[in-house]
């Protein structure tokens, strides 16, 4: 089984292509690149050869699968990465 | 689903070896996290690429070293330079 829409929120973000699309702060909007680290509240992004590190929290992402485009609300990532798996 | 997120993390730790070893280890530091909480076994063959006492992500001959001994093989870590062995006929 592979990452699907559905089961986007409990499968490892790693990796995944991702744009910042809202946020409380605007000057993270706009942020894309691939995932490369993911912590209880934040999740670092690759933005242009830097580290860039968005607060899960008041934001909502962009997620790009092999075949759909999915926005998730930051609120609902709100969990240690381990933590995220059910429920 | 953690079964596949772990090896899923090692398939990135593999692909971030080269560039950013430091993301292979948190990679793998991770995976061990999801198999600990969600009571899944690390499958035989990812476990021997990984360091149990230090997290690293080992590539034989980059930073780990692969000897046979009597009856096991022992894998040294060279970042913690500690031991594991595991058996063979």
């Amino acid at each position: 089984m592979k990452i699907t829409p559905k089961n986007l929120i409990h499968h490892e973000l790693i990796g995944l292509p991702v744009k910042v699309v809202e946020s409380t702060n605007p000057s993270l909007i706009g942020i894309k690149g691939n995932v490369i680290d993911e912590t209880r509240n934040m999740i670092t992004i690759e933005h242009d050869g830097k580290e860039k590190r968005v607060a899960k929290k008041n934001a909502s992402f962009v997620f790009t699968l092999p075949e759909a485009k999915v926005k998730v609300d930051g609120e609902l990532l709100l969990f240690q990465p381990e933590d995220r798996i059910r429920g | 689903m953690a079964r596949q997120r772990i090896e899923r993390l090692f398939m990135l730790a593999e692909k971030q070896f080269g560039e950013h070893p430091e993301r292979s280890d948190r990679y793998i530091q991770l995976a061990r996290r999801i198999g600990t909480r969600n009571n899944v076994r690390i499958p035989r063959e990812l476990k021997q690429r990984m360091c149990k006492h230090c997290d690293s992500y080992l590539v034989p001959g980059t930073n780990a070293r692969v000897r046979l001994r009597k009856r096991y093989v022992t894998v040294t870590c060279l970042t913690c330079n500690k031991q594991m062995r595991y058996p063979y006929p």
